[in-house]
């Protein structure tokens, strides 16, 4: 990339002619090999430069080992753990420091039965808010109302967690709660008392903290798709609506899904709102009105205090489950929407 | 979806309660926006005072004020700043100006691995290497708060240099300029706002991060009177008032919220502000 | 030379370094050497205490101030031990086989006395109710579910109990309070040893977790029907009924700082200051009591260690009016006496 960016400078000088120095050289190659230029030799190209690069390049190899030194320290923490209980620690859901037995399937479950709740409840909203956004308001509210959800993304999760526990845990005992134990406690979804906090409480906090990122990757993907699509299909006669079914929704739908996983990816390591809603306690559970436990919340909770090393190297195992979850999630979702813009820019 | 054996009428109504229902689901997701903003404001409003902004917090179970975490929050974000942004930038330019080859590629790929690692992570990973050895300290804090903050800088400054139009710099080389100097004097004065707007969105970020400091940082009483003390943040004082269960201190912690959102609020108004000057 | 010059020639920027440096340097150096800062964590138990003592005493003495930090009992063992901390703070004392983790040894000091209080929140009900060890374990492991259950109903005749569910709130993270509670459980009711165990942090079979005494606070406070165990001051600060609990000799007795210190009154002899107090045979006596205890290493770092012993000695002898306020008990005339002599032996290197 280097060489070539000093080749194409040298080809523009070239054009110049000015720098009797450099024609000689471009003389020199051209008499040498027509066709392939010889790359310059390395003393030529400036010492400064030299120097600036490798400083760059080393820099970059300073944040990549910082990343593997994390990798590796996580690793390494939580090796006696994964080790005395092998694979039994991520299908137990034991969770007990007095008999010092430590499974991880509980707060495994409690995380992903979270981050599904949210994203029920997100996905339709986020997508709704994107094609609103890109489709159907008039570009000046548009613009102001995509400040908004993008304010929303702004607020710190402490607070999230602060205004859940606050407002919304009340109001989920008061009235939700209530109403759908009297109506659908046959189903095991929603059995037991009203609390308030609990799997409910911190699934609506995560949606409300994902819908930001949901609309605006879906948004980004909708806009990548060409605006001619659109036209035709108002061409043919279709109504607003029918134009975002058949030109939008149809080819954005892996973009969605993409902006679903990166918001699953956030709902994953969710910390504090979850910590203060959740409930905080580790059983595996099928009620939405149960309290629960995910990995990120049981951190901020034990971390600090575990009371043996057996106790502490479990949580950071749990740490390298959750770290391990969001690489992959996340991994998949940059996958998808990699994909859909490929495919676009080909058709473009 | 088959649209034909519908009338046009049916259809008219059918796009128009489509178009109802898209409103209403963005309403819906603007809807704990403002009741947020409503309540911060109106609990943490009567609260607020001067004093709230210039006092220590009192002892477990009676009030005081956030002095020490605003200028605690303040140090170790103007730390995490120091290391984290110029490492994003250097980052940033050299993946979009030297950005073919293996290197490239790995830290590409680190910084999105980077990204995506949850804040809580970051903070074991800093107690695990920073806190037992060093102590609880401001500069732990910082130093998880940089790392959160290093690869949303990168990662927007990368993208923010790509969109330089390559005959600005074929320009200035062809003025016989040499590499760096077209990086630090065209490249980087060119794009000094959209820069500075993705600076912010970190800054405003990583303000607002409870998990990592958790237990890199602690917390204090009081000032902290050097850089290696534990040392006190807005975003971890809100957090032990909130679930202090003390009435008075669940009201400072809506005093504290408002003091926090009104900031990171204020951030991403001015970096709004920033990016219609620059378009 | 040029970069250099053109950054100068930048005043936005300028500035705002400037600004930065001036700001950073402004908060170096007032700290200066004159203050020093000292740091210890753990016990929410008596973290109302210990941070009312900090704030007090930086009247008595400028020079020092100690952050207290209220990570709860199992965090003031392990940040101690693992030397992030200077001091620790425990209501559960250290046993034998955590002291050899340390790896230097370890002075533990009695401060006060607190009072582990069941405190419930039931808006009909504002009498304090009564309970026994063996109603508290079966309400804790779930076994009664109801307010209006007749095990409750059986000790308190008298009281028009609601028909309420009971909704258990613990200690999510390690604490001592929960190991005294557990200790109580398992002297007095039956079964509890076997199920539950005693311990820093166990498994309940019910219930919500609260993170620190005020995390259980918080949760008996926003959940109508919760009940909830606490140190006392936190439940008197905010007002909530607390149970009387059946003592040793068979008389419940309603939490109060005069009950507490009965607890340790009857102790005429000490042989080890990390004694339970569970056993107490006085009258008066409220039946969940425990010492908390300061954790310190032998031999201190000097300057530090000098300013600790300043403030743990001032703290034994002028803050124990401070501790009654708070609804701590004083530490009886023999465990004080015990206390700042075994501080006495503290080294300096």
């Amino acid at each position: 990339m280097f060489l070539r960016y000093k080749r194409t400078c040298l080809a523009k000088i070239k054009a110049l002619d000015l720098n009797p120095k450099l024609r000689n050289q471009r003389d020199q190659t051209q008499s040498l090999s027509p066709k392939k230029p010889k790359p310059p030799k390395k003393s030529e190209i400036h010492f400064a430069d030299r120097a600036f690069y490798y400083g760059l390049k080393i820099t970059s190899w300073g944040i990549i080992f910082l990343l593997l030194s994390m990798v590796v320290l996580i690793f390494k923490m939580s090796w006696p753990a994964l080790h005395h209980f092998g694979f039994r620690f991520f299908f137990n859901t034991e969770w007990n420091s007095v008999t010092q037995e430590f499974g991880a399937l509980a707060l495994i479950h409690g995380t992903l039965f979270t981050s599904l709740g949210a994203l029920i409840l997100a996905v339709p909203v986020g997508v709704g808010v994107a094609l609103f956004l890109n489709e159907i308001a008039p570009r000046r509210l548009a613009h102001a109302l995509s400040f908004l959800i993008e304010t929303l993304a702004a607020i710190p999760s402490v607070v999230y967690g602060f205004w859940g526990l606050f407002v919304l845990v009340p109001w989920l005992r008061q009235s939700l709660q209530p109403w759908l134990v009297d109506h659908f406690s046959w189903m095991p979804l929603f059995k037991g008392y009203p609390l308030g906090v609990g799997i409910m409480a911190a699934s609506i906090v995560l949606a409300i903290m994902i819908v930001p990122t949901i609309a605006s990757t879906c948004r980004e993907v909708f806009r990548a798709i060409p605006q001619s699509h659109r036209e035709a299909a108002l061409a043919l006669g279709a109504t607003r609506w029918e134009m975002i079914c058949l030109a939008v929704l149809k080819a954005g739908m892996s973009g969605v899904i993409g902006g679903i996983i990166l918001g699953l990816g956030r709902a994953l390591g969710e910390t504090m709102a979850v910590t203060m809603v959740i409930g905080n306690r580790i059983e595996l559970n099928w009620s939405l009105l149960a309290p629960a436990q995910t990995m990120a919340s049981v951190l901020a909770n034990q971390y600090a205090e575990a009371d043996s090393d057996l106790h502490l190297s479990a949580l950071t195992g749990v740490g390298l489950t959750l770290f391990a979850v969001s690489i992959l999630v996340n991994g998949g979702a940059r996958f998808v929407v990699w994909r859909i813009e490929r495919k676009f820019r080909g058709a473009k | 979806m088959n649209f034909k054996n519908w009338t046009y009428l049916q259809r008219r109504i059918i796009n128009w309660m489509a178009k109802i229902v898209l409103f209403l689901f963005t309403f819906l997701a603007l809807l704990p926006l403002i009741m947020i903003l409503f309540y911060v404001l109106r609990q943490g409003g009567n609260v607020l005072s001067w004093s709230f902004l210039t006092t220590l917090p009192g002892p477990t179970g009676s009030t005081g004020g956030m002095a020490n975490s605003i200028v605690g929050s303040l140090v170790m974000v103007a730390l995490a700043s120091i290391v984290g942004i110029p490492l994003g930038i250097v980052s940033g330019v050299y993946l979009s100006e030297y950005g073919v080859g293996k290197t490239a590629n790995i830290l590409r790929f680190s910084l999105d691995l980077l990204t995506c690692v949850p804040s809580i992570i970051v903070g074991i990973f800093v107690y695990g290497i920073v806190v037992i050895r060093y102590g609880f300290s401001a500069y732990a804090g910082a130093f998880s708060l940089a790392l959160i903050m290093l690869p949303i800088v990168a990662r927007s400054s990368e993208e923010i240099f790509k969109l330089m139009p390559g005959h600005i710099r074929e320009a200035g080389l062809a003025l016989g300029l040499s590499r760096w100097r077209v990086i630090l004097q065209i490249l980087l004065p060119g794009c000094r706002k959209a820069v500075l707007t993705a600076i912010m969105l970190a800054v405003a970020r990583i303000f607002g991060e409870t998990a990592p400091l958790l237990f890199t940082a602690l917390g204090n009483q009081f000032y902290a009177r050097s850089l290696s003390q534990p040392t006190a943040s807005m975003s971890v004082q809100i957090f032990n008032w909130a679930r202090s269960g003390f009435a008075d201190l669940e009201q400072q912690a809506w005093a504290g919220s408002f003091v926090l959102v009104t900031l990171i609020l204020f951030m991403n108004l001015a970096t709004r502000f920033l990016g219609r000057v620059r378009s | 030379m040029n970069v250099l010059r053109n950054l100068t020639r930048n005043r936005s920027r300028t500035l705002l370094g400037c600004l930065i440096v001036i700001f950073l340097s402004q908060y170096c150096l007032q700290g200066g050497a004159a203050t020093l800062s000292i740091t210890g964590g753990g016990s929410t138990f008596a973290a109302p205490l210990y941070s009312k003592w900090a704030a007090n005493y930086r009247m008595v003495d400028e020079s020092v101030e100690i952050n207290y930090q209220p990570t709860g009992s199992s965090a003031g063992v392990r940040q101690f031990v693992a030397e992030t901390t200077f001091f620790g703070a425990s209501d559960d004392p250290m046993k034998e086989n955590e002291i050899k983790q340390a790896k230097w040894p370890i002075l533990q000091i009695p401060t006060a006395i607190g009072a582990v209080v069941i405190t419930y929140n039931l808006p009909s009900v504002t009498v304090s109710l009564k309970m026994d060890g063996e109603l508290i374990g079966a309400i804790f492991s779930g076994q009664v579910t109801q307010w209006n259950d007749v095990r409750i109903q059986k000790l308190n005749p008298k009281v028009a109990l609601p028909n309420l569910p009971i909704t258990v709130a613990y200690r999510s993270d390690g604490s001592g309070t929960t190991a005294v509670f557990t200790e109580y459980l398992s002297l007095k009711a039956k079964d509890w040893k076997d199920k539950f165990g005693q311990g820093k942090s166990i498994k309940f079979a019910v219930g919500l977790g609260g993170k620190g005494n005020d995390g259980v606070l918080g949760l008996v406070r926003q959940n109508p029907g919760a009940i909830g165990y606490m140190e006392m001051t936190f439940a008197m600060a905010n007002k909530l009924t607390m149970a009387s609990i059946k003592n040793n000799n068979g008389i419940f007795v309603e939490p109060s700082v005069k009950a507490l210190t009965a607890a340790a009154s009857d102790i005429t002899k000490i042989k080890d200051m990390r004694v339970s107090l569970l056993g107490s045979l006085d009258k008066g006596s409220y039946p969940i009591s425990s010492f908390t205890y300061i954790l310190l290493r032998q031999k201190m770092q000097k300057e530090s260690g000098q300013k600790l012993i300043g403030f743990l000695n001032w703290a034994l002898n002028q803050g124990q009016t401070t501790a009654t306020e708070l609804h701590y008990g004083a530490l009886p005339k023999i465990f004080r006496e015990a206390a700042l002599k075994s501080l006495s032996t503290v080294k300096f290197e």
